[in-house]
């Protein structure tokens, strides 16, 4: 690192804590309490849970993008892959695969599978009236897939394929055919009727878990395993 | 000095020496480091900061969880991109005006 970098990477670090530092203690404060405003609305939501209410009725757009984004950059991720991959099927392949074959790892995944889908389904049901909810429960999926593919399984649930691709798209696709179709009965976009919004919240939020779980899986795998290193 | 300011200065030293090591690093990987930890130090400023009766505020919270969900995908991709990068030209760090 040359002198001249450091010093200026001191000087614009100590600037940009002193401008943060007084926007901070010179804030103003709102003339409004939202969060007043939320626990005011939450009998309306259709869910329990304030943050939920928030992700998927008050902020709804917000999750909607999110989900965008992350299927951008999975989608993104899959072009990068390499562009001639060895065989799926073939040995050499799985030796270039990030895979630790022992018997601790393999028994160990098996013991966590009905675990690890457990525990993702109840962070997934928790979140209508506790912390938990979609993102959660994905990642725990996630890191499932992440475990079973580490322990040199290509097939079974986790398997690339073409359901595989299907999942990764379903979320984005069925959060966005609830968002229009309350267009074609006169709402706002992604104005839940009240009367339905907990069933329709948790069926977004059911399609959402296996979207990000894959996703996230997606992401892992996509990148060129340690081995596969070209210099 | 009442808590959530006392989150929010974290915060704000959080981004502050993020955004030097940012600056003052060309590795790929420290950067992303920096990035991240800027990204966290927002994060804590924005959930700090908005406290309502010494409890959280959820709308802030949810936003933050969607910001966190945001920052783990950018991440996972920036990784990809650079260990494409160092699989192509075998450098860990970008070119730069003088190296060129």
């Amino acid at each position: 690192m040359n002198r001249a970098r450091a010093y200026a990477s001191v000087a614009l670090s100590v600037g940009m804590a002193v401008m943060l530092g007084s926007a901070v203690l010179t804030r103003e404060f709102p003339p409004f309490d939202l969060a007043v405003d939320l626990a005011e609305g939450i009998p309306r939501s259709g869910v329990a849970h304030p943050i939920t209410a928030v992700l998927l009725q008050f902020r709804s757009y917000d999750t909607l993008l999110e989900i965008a984004v992350l299927l951008v950059a999975v989608v993104v991720a899959l072009a990068l892959r390499d562009p001639t991959p060895a065989d799926e099927s073939s040995p050499e392949s799985v030796i270039l695969d990030s895979v630790i074959n022992t018997p601790v790892l393999t028994s160990l995944t098996m013991t966590l599978l009905p675990l690890m889908t457990m525990t993702a389904v109840y962070l997934l049901w928790a979140g209508a009236f506790q912390p938990g909810g979609a993102f959660q429960a994905g990642a725990v999926l996630a890191a499932l897939g992440v475990l079973w593919r580490v322990s040199g399984r290509r097939t079974g649930p986790f398997a690339a394929n073409r359901w595989s691709h299907v999942a990764l798209l379903a979320g984005f696709a069925g959060f966005l055919a609830a968002a229009t179709t309350t267009l074609l009965f006169g709402r706002p976009l992604l104005a839940w009727p009240s009367s339905y919004a907990g069933v329709i919240i948790v069926a977004i939020e059911t399609v959402l878990t296996v979207s990000i779980g894959i996703s996230l899986l997606g992401l892992f795998a996509s990148a060129p395993a340690p081995g596969d290193e070209r210099v | 000095m009442s808590a959530e300011l006392w989150y929010a200065l974290v915060g704000v030293v959080l981004v502050a020496a993020a955004f030097g090591a940012f600056m003052a690093h060309t590795h790929l990987l420290r950067r992303l480091l920096a990035f991240n930890i800027m990204g966290t130090g927002c994060f804590l400023i924005l959930v700090g900061l908005a406290q309502h009766k010494r409890a959280p505020d959820p709308i802030p919270q949810a936003l933050v969880l969607t910001g966190i969900v945001v920052a783990v995908a950018s991440t996972a991709l920036a990784l990809i991109l650079f260990r494409r990068w160092f699989a192509a030209t075998g450098r860990t760090t970008l070119p730069e005006e003088d190296d060129v």
